[in-house]
């Protein structure tokens, strides 16, 4: 345990930016995906609106995970943020 | 992160930007050369000859034809530009199908027609102002997609920077007008300040634009998931997204004598105050037979007009398309046309130019201001110290980018012409450059690398006119005889940068002077102040 504390910051650190990067990308992508449903008559119009949109929802949880308390709470919002996402999709190609 | 928000949003701004500053610095500048990509290409091909009196346009269009004939019969696409603002010249294109017998690819081919003899000329091979700021998104000698794919990730962060930027300044309008000179780290902060502040919605647009533009393939996920995976869903997709809204209507031409004459003198009634750009002869003599012309005219930021004549169901028709038929897609191609900004005239292109350079700044000063806080925080006491060779490798970037551009015009005129692989070779010149810098500022103290590479970069880009004295028939009296403004525009650029490169190198010789009788980093009092300061 004294390698954790030691290094405690570091992990701490490096399991933020991971975090970020790569939950910030599967929470933006499902994001855009949710939001390509969004337009019922117009698919295309929906996929171009999710994928730029998906750029500052990329950016607002980047922001989130720096700024939160602990690196525990940030991975626990970014994978919740995932999860409830990803039930809206199933739960959007279950209805169509 | 730290307990309060600004304060983890401070360290967010910082690491972020430090992390790709240097290829954000890379991407910053060579974009910014797109902006005259069109004025880059024309002196990279001094073969060129310019119009530069009124031209009989049926007389031109026709010797074109005759050269297309000549050159390409096969070739069912034929473009002919008619000369415009930026390419004051008549150009004429074809595509070249690909044949596996013949092991031929398939590619465009481009040759220049002296108005005057009617002979179509081949200018130098040369990689050209294309391959300048292409570099900015595909990094030139990565495989295609990583540099996409890492030109994004920059640019993600970038926009980042930006937001957290924004957040951790409390008065951001009073720092419009802060600049405290001769302060060491304050100095620098206020310069970054005033970098990214003055032109912060550029800076916005430009990176949210630069990632919507490669979004296809970062985000490709999305379409993968509602159109099918593969190239030919993706394709599928693109086709419908990029539909346009089309008007079509029939008119009053005899199918027999549908040919490009007629069709010009139907636009030259239709379209009386339009200038004519290009056009676009398509699969002449087929049934499918099309022309296209597109005119040299913006509606605010789109470019209006492109008229599509074909023959549908024994009537000639005619074609426009006004905008994308989705609004999502429009908001997209709003944000591609500010992003080229091939709608600009040549002061709002200049403006861009400068908006450009004052992000390649913004970065470059928030790289030398994080070396600095570090130096301040930990004193020069070890042998090897990674944050002063940081500092080095930085001045050899932050310099050497203008030196390996500069090289890489003097590449354009001094390599052989009939050397294989000339345009790969003015590629390699500019990173040969880059790298040189970089080591030599390595070998030196940071004062004499800045002094050295400052002379250095002022004196190529002042003889530069020089080379083109030397090397063709070009020069600047000449090009005013000839009123060729951009061969002119051109090299009096280069003084300009060179005058600019000049002063700065004789400011940092000054200050570095004046530091010296009184050193601000002295005593350790100012340096807490200053810790203060800076957080």
């Amino acid at each position: 345990m004294t390698f954790i504390k030691n290094y405690a910051n570091s992990i701490n650190i490096t399991a933020r930016i991971f975090i970020a990067l790569i939950g910030g990308f599967i929470l933006a992508n499902l994001v855009a995906i949710i939001i390509s449903y969004l337009p019922a008559d117009n698919k295309v119009d929906g996929i171009v609106m999710g994928m730029m949109v998906s750029f500052i929802i990329y950016t607002i949880t980047v922001l989130v995970v720096f700024s939160t308390k602990t690196a525990k709470k940030a991975g626990i919002s970014v994978v919740s943020g995932c999860l409830i996402a990803y039930g809206i999709i199933a739960y959007l190609n279950y209805g169509s | 992160m730290k307990p309060r928000f600004r304060q983890s949003m401070n360290w967010l701004h910082t690491w972020v930007g430090f992390s790709f500053g240097w290829l954000l610095y890379f991407i910053f500048i060579t974009g910014t050369t797109g902006y005259f990509d069109s004025e880059i290409d024309r002196w990279m091909k001094p073969e060129i000859t310019v119009v530069d009196q009124v031209i009989n346009q049926d007389k031109v269009i026709a010797a074109a034809e005759l050269q297309l004939k000549k050159l390409a019969p096969e070739s069912t696409q034929w473009y002919i530009g008619l000369p415009a603002s930026r390419t004051p010249f008549v150009q004429i294109q074809w595509l070249q199908s690909a044949d596996v017998e013949k092991n031929i690819l398939r590619s465009w081919h481009k040759r220049y027609l002296d108005t005057q003899t009617g002979e179509a000329n081949d200018a130098r091979k040369t990689a050209g102002g294309e391959t300048l700021y292409r570099m900015h998104y595909n990094l030139h000698y990565i495989p295609q997609l990583a540099g996409y794919i890492l030109t994004s990730l920059a640019t993600m962060l970038m926009l980042i920077g930006l937001v957290t930027g924004v957040i951790i300044h409390k008065k951001i309008f009073i720092e419009f007008f802060t600049f405290r000179a001769k302060k060491g780290i304050r100095s620098w902060l206020d310069i970054h300040n005033i970098f990214s502040v003055l032109p912060l919605p550029f800076h916005l647009m430009i990176t949210y634009s630069g990632l919507l533009l490669l979004m296809g393939i970062t985000m490709s996920s999305v379409i993968d998931f509602r159109y099918g995976e593969g190239q030919q869903n993706h394709r599928k997709f693109y086709n419908e997204a990029k539909l346009d809204i089309k008007e079509q209507q029939y008119i009053d031409l005899p199918t027999e004598s549908f040919s490009l004459k007629t069709v010009l003198n139907d636009v030259a009634i239709r379209y009386k105050n339009h200038k004519i750009n290009y056009i676009g002869l398509i699969e002449q003599g087929s049934k499918n037979e099309q022309y296209e012309i597109w005119f040299d005219k913006y509606e605010g930021i789109h470019l209006v007009s492109t008229v599509k004549y074909r023959i549908n169901s024994n009537k000639v028709e005619i074609q426009t398309a006004t905008e994308k038929a989705g609004s999502a897609a429009q908001i997209y191609d709003l944000f591609e046309h500010l992003h080229e900004g091939l709608f600009a005239n040549i002061y709002v292109r200049w403006l861009y130019f400068l908006s450009g350079l004052l992000g390649a700044g913004m970065v470059a000063t928030g790289i030398i201001l994080w070396i600095k806080k570090r130096q301040i925080n930990n004193p020069k006491n070890k042998q090897l110290n990674v944050i002063s060779v940081i500092e080095h490798i930085n001045i050899g970037i932050i310099i050497g980018l203008p030196i390996a551009i500069a090289s890489y015009f003097w590449a354009n005129r001094l390599l052989p012409i009939d050397i294989t692989d000339r345009a790969n070779w003015e590629v390699h010149c500019f990173f040969i450059a880059m790298l040189a810098s970089i080591i030599f500022s390595l070998c030196l103290s940071t004062r004499k690398a800045w002094l050295n590479l400052l002379w250095f970069t002022a004196m190529i880009y002042l003889t530069l006119p020089l080379v083109n004295l030397v090397t063709t028939e070009h020069n600047i009296l000449l090009s005013i005889q000839k009123s060729d403004w951009l061969m002119l525009g051109f090299d009096l650029s280069m003084l300009f940068f060179g005058i600019c490169f000049a002063m700065a190198a004789i400011i940092v010789n000054k200050t570095k002077e004046q530091k010296k009788s009184t050193p601000i980093l002295a005593n350790l009092n100012t340096k807490k102040k200053l810790k203060a300061a800076v957080h």
